[in-house]
């Protein structure tokens, strides 16, 4: 029985004409997990608030949209909020009042449900939810994670039938992300309630979902099965791939190199990896000889050695250094000491609430320790990229808010431009910063603290929330700017990203860097904090950090094939 | 057009701010012996109409929620500059609200900003009085200045702030004075005034420093935010 | 657990209580009665923030008391046993003892509001408050919210800026500017993230039908008692300070008969009996 059905539904917001939404139409069987993905832009948010009434944005709506074989419009306010569920991207902003209990109580409260079945119905959930041990807490003292598992619990707490999630954990560190999709699925499996989740982070989502929808420009390019999804990004949207998990990615390559062997191969019926351990058994398949194999992991082993990084001399360099907020606190950094060289990119990871933002924050000057030094040599400068670009801006237009940097000079002027172009988004100038799209506003605060010409640039998480094409390009542009002379240091959860992009990688934990080295072997040390490619390949191929290491592993069997046949 | 209901409601909004003044006068003028207590009450009765306005107003959340943040800040701000206790951002701050969101709005902007901030200073027989006090000044902000915010001089503003912040402090002098010296005179109504001078002209002088360095910045800020989401504002 | 001590109270009993004991407190210039208040609230002031807080409490107390006193009984010509002349000054007995029972009186009512903020937290009080004004209670809570997240995001401003325009300025009057700045960012950006609450409260059904109020706190049987109890005693002091009003005068000569000695008991429980409720708590967990 469907569950949720739209029929040739369009949407176009009043001040554009060009349609966001186009003649889509879709149907989400009663109890699956659903998954919308697509590139950022490609019209996701709207599509899912037009299927909450109370969010639906202004402007045309052509078309049908049912729940239960009536129209989403026709719901009563009471109605849509105890049936459908909405989750948004932002912890932070979703929050309504100061304390975890009535949080959870305010929808219930909305709905004017009495207050002994109010009392109830928030227990239970939060047992559910193990919110227990914060229930008493002020919702200003929690975790990112815990907010957003917050927000998950107040809106199941109406016990809705259906679950809408805009990406609800693109602004979560990658533990905190996994912890919340796992919730998702016990939520899915156990309380049967339909899930419809847009998402670009797929690798943890992809193997729970029954129905993927894939969206771009408006467009509903497909819906189906997760295994066609594969076989249809496989056989037809080629340029999407790098949306993939590793894992299918590395059933791709396997695919392929299959496909070369055999002519019979086909696509319909081979099914893709989405798991970790699926793309492992996958690898093994890839070749039966065991030479072959051997001299391919030799070879490729010998090409990635040539990554390593080298020797450069220091620009940064913290010793010792101490840290509290406040008089009687423990301390978040306890003699914290690191070496960053000069035109690397280097990364600092660590847990949720490690110290690596205030560890930022000192290197920047911001904060003064407790005790210790940060040192920088003479003529550089710092520039502080905050995690969230909009502490950049105060002007009414991008441009505006780079010539505050610039100067006033018409000589300014241009170079702010310039700025701008070099940075992709010279169409962008006269808006409002805050009226970009993340990605956007990224750039723009990015290219605002160039200006300042910083020859060592800090960036706390700088990929939060990126989609996978707008990481790419970001880190593009950092290799821009390394090649540019410059020193970047970097915060980040992101581990696939660091270790494609960064040169060194320090870990931070209890205070203090517990390891520290050139990114790959710092990742290759690593069992549970390393990246999925590792993961997949750890014992079956060398030194295969990143997907291109992979990528270079089957060239290299390809090779040693040809050499033994031969 | 206005309706009735409106019309009844913003008459008793009128007398219960003229209510306050009236019984500190009455008081005064008749040396009554529980003026500290009588006052008190008024005051306190005083701020109930609007409140209950706005409870039976059923705002949209996107149009409270401008005066959320700025009592949040007018709160965070008074926290911040917690020290010096004569420098208080609330008035230049519900002054602002008040030229942005009308008088409502400036009423609860600076009655909120005066209740939640004390949470934090302490609670005490000040409390109606500033929350009264403070939500006068939105309020009168937001007859003089709502609608008004292009046309309506710096100057003015800043005017408005220095007058404002000096009546604030009478106001709540005026419960010590009134309230707890007898019999009044014009000596000892003066001693008792005298010694809040240096807080009140401090305080004064730091709203018209305020107002100067925000007024202009925010209402350009708060103006594109009306737009962009279309907050409707004056209830 | 019994709930026997006070400060578990259920909300509605601790605010009736304070209101009581405030309003008696500010309706009498009895100086016995005065006296007694404030020797009632410092107990409990000092059971519930320390004798340090409030030994410092005391100490802004003394300029307002001078104030007070002073303004009373330097232009008064009432009294009649004077106690010096300078000029225009005339400082009589009866006019200090007034003006001291005066400041006494305000001093007193802000110890109970000490006290009250002390037991009746935040909580306590939108709970309380969500019944009768459920939208206000609400808009509370949400500032509540707000002040610390406001705290978090200036914060990060301010480290952000910094670094893009220089350090704070030491002249007072820039740093002013750069805090303008500073602060214009701040109230841009969180009014801007503000929708989004806003969008996310209409998800969960606000407005949509009239609130409930979802509280924490249920009444008890201790609750029970207790207000019987308190009512009782409120009962017999008000009447008690309407008829020991004739009992004292403070001109032309200052004059004051001892009230009835078990309504002044019973005056002295009700101002007491939080402290006492406590201490027999306190003492009982330690034992």
């Amino acid at each position: 029985m469907p569950h949720l059905t739209c029929e040739k539904l369009s949407f176009s917001y009043p001040e554009s004409p060009a349609k966001t939404i186009k003649e889509i139409s879709f149907k989400v069987p009663a109890g699956s997990f659903c998954t919308l993905c697509g590139p950022t832009g490609s019209g996701k948010s709207t599509l899912l608030r037009m299927l909450k009434p109370e969010l639906c944005p202004n402007g045309t709506l052509t078309g049908k949209r049912t729940i239960f074989e009536r129209d989403i419009a026709s719901f009563a306010p009471e109605e849509s909020a105890s049936l459908i569920g909405y989750v948004m991207q932002n912890p932070v902003a979703q929050i309504v009042t100061d304390s975890v209990w009535h949080e959870l109580a305010f929808g219930l409260e909305n709905l004017g449900v009495p207050t002994q079945e109010i009392r109830r119905r928030v227990a239970e959930t939060a047992q559910y939810f193990g919110i227990q041990s914060w229930f008493n807490k002020k919702t200003s003292e929690l975790s990112g994670g815990q907010k957003q598992t917050l927000n998950l619990a107040s809106i199941m707490v109406m016990q809705p039938k259906i679950l809408v999630l805009d990406e609800p954990t693109s602004q979560l560190d990658p533990i905190a992300a996994k912890d919340f999709i796992t919730l998702l699925n016990r939520i899915h499996n156990e309380l049967g309630c339909t899930i419809i989740l847009a998402e670009h982070r797929l690798d943890d989502v992809l193997p729970l979902s029954d129905v993927v929808l894939f969206l771009r420009e408006g467009h509903l390019d497909f819906q189906g099965e997760r295994q066609e999804f594969a076989r249809y990004v496989y056989s037809q949207a080629f340029e999407y791939r790098h949306y993939l998990p590793v894992a299918t990615r590395i059933s791709f390559m396997a695919h392929d190199r299959v496909g070369k062997m055999h002519e019979e191969n086909d696509v319909a019926l081979t099914r893709f990896a989405f798991t970790v351990n699926e793309a492992r058994k996958n690898i093994e398949t890839l070749a039966t000889d065991i030479s072959v194999k051997q001299e391919a992991r030799f070879m490729s082993a010998q090409e990635t050695h040539a990554h390593y990084g080298t020797d450069s001399p220091r620009v940064l360099e913290a010793k010792d250094l101490w840290f509290r907020y406040k008089k009687d606190a423990e301390p978040v950094l306890q003699g914290l000491s690191l070496r960053v060289q000069k035109q690397t990119i280097h990364a600092i990871v660590g847990g949720n609430a490690s110290g690596k933002t205030t560890l930022l924050h000192l290197l920047a000057d911001g904060l003064k320790p407790l005790r210790g030094s940060v040192k920088i040599s003479k003529g550089e400068r710092r520039g502080l990229l905050s995690q969230n670009p909009q502490t950049m801006f105060i002007k009414d237009t991008v441009i505006e808010d780079l010539l505050e940097v610039a100067g006033n000079s018409a000589q300014a002027h241009t170079e702010a431009l310039e700025q701008l172009k070099a940075f992709g988004i010279e169409h962008c100038s006269l808006s409002h910063p805050y009226d970009l799209s993340g990605g956007e506003m990224q750039k723009a605060a990015l290219a605002k603290l160039m200006l300042i010409n910083p020859s060592i640039v800090l960036l706390d998480e700088p990929t939060k929330g990126l989609d996978a094409r707008a990481k790419q390009e970001f880190g593009t542009l950092l290799l821009r700017l390394k090649a540019q002379n410059k020193t970047i240091v970097m915060v980040s959860h992101d581990l696939d990203f660091v270790a494609q992009y960064c040169d060194e990688c320090s870990l931070i934990f209890n205070g203090g860097i517990t390891s520290s080295g050139p990114s790959r072997s710092f990742f290759e040390h690593n069992t549970f904090y390393t990246t999925n490619a590792y993961r997949a390949t750890r014992g079956l191929v060398e030194h295969c950090v990143v997907f291109e290491d992979y990528m270079r592993y089957i060239k290299a069997l390809d090779k040693s094939e040809g050499k033994i046949e031969r | 057009m206005k309706t009735l209901r409106t019309r009844i409601a913003d008459i008793i909004e009128m007398c219960a701010l003229v209510a306050v003044p009236a019984t500190l006068l009455w008081c005064a003028v008749r040396s009554y012996e529980h003026t500290a207590l009588l006052t008190l009450i008024v005051a306190l009765g005083s701020v109930l109409p609007f409140f209950l306005r706005f409870e039976s107003a059923k705002p949209r959340p996107r149009d409270f929620m401008p005066i959320v943040v700025l009592a949040a800040l007018a709160a965070a701000g008074r926290i911040v500059f917690g020290p010096l206790p004569n420098v208080m951002p609330v008035t230049a701050i519900v002054i602002v609200a008040g030229a942005c969101f009308g008088k409502e709005g400036g009423f609860l902007t600076g009655a909120l900003a005066a209740l939640t901030s004390n949470m934090f200073f302490g609670q005490g027989p000040w409390t109606p009085w500033q929350m009264y006090a403070w939500g006068l000044v939105g309020f009168v902000a937001g007859v003089l200045f709502f609608g008004r915010t292009q046309s309506v001089s710096l100057v003015a503003v800043l005017a408005y702030g220095l007058l404002s912040s000096l009546c604030y402090g009478i106001l709540l002098d005026s419960w010590h004075v009134v309230g707890f010296i007898s019999p009044l005179n014009w000596k000892s109504a003066l001693a008792g005034y005298a010694a809040g001078i240096p807080f009140n002209v401090g305080h004064a002088l730091s709203t018209v420093v305020f107002l100067a360095l925000i007024y202009k910045p925010w209402i350009k800020k708060i103006d594109r935010i009306k737009l962009k989401f279309g907050i409707t504002s004056q209830s | 657990m019994r709930r026997s001590l006070f400060s578990l109270a259920h909300p509605a009993v601790i605010f009736l209580y304070f209101c009581a004991v405030i309003v008696l407190c500010m309706s009498t210039l009895n100086p016995a009665f005065v006296l007694l208040s404030y020797v009632g609230a410092s107990a409990l002031a000092i059971f519930t923030s320390g004798l340090r807080r409030y030994g410092k409490t005391c100490l802004v107390f003394i300029p307002v008391f001078l104030v007070i006193t002073l303004a009373n009984a330097l232009f008064n010509h009432l009294g009649e046993t004077f106690l010096f002349h300078a000029g225009p000054l005339r400082l009589s007995l009866e006019a200090l003892i007034y003006g001291a029972t005066s400041a006494l009186m305000l001093l007193s009512v802000i110890l109970w509001f000490l006290s009250y903020q002390n037991i009746m937290t935040t909580d306590k009080f939108l709970c309380l408050f969500g019944r009768i004004m459920p939208a206000t209670s609400l808009i509370m809570s949400m500032i509540f919210r707000y002040i610390p997240l406001l705290a978090n995001r200036g914060h990060e401003i301010l480290m952000s800026q910094k670094n893009l325009m220089g350090d704070v300025p030491r002249k007072k009057l820039q740093s002013l500017s750069y805090g303008a700045r500073l602060s214009s960012i701040l109230m841009g950006w969180s009014l801007e993230q503000s929708i989004e609450t806003a969008d996310s409260m209409r998800a969960r059904g606000f407005g949509s039908h009239k609130r409930t109020t979802y509280t924490p706190f249920s009444f008890g049987g201790f609750d029970v008692v207790a207000l019987m109890l308190l009512a009782f005693l409120t009962i017999i002091s008000l009447y008690n300070l309407i008829v020991a009003r004739a009992d004292f005068m403070f001109y032309p000569y200052f004059s004051l008969s001892l009230p009835h000695a078990l309504v002044t008991t019973s005056y002295a429980l009700l101002l007491l009996f939080p402290f006492l409720v406590e201490l027999k708590g306190a003492l009982s967990c330690r034992i």
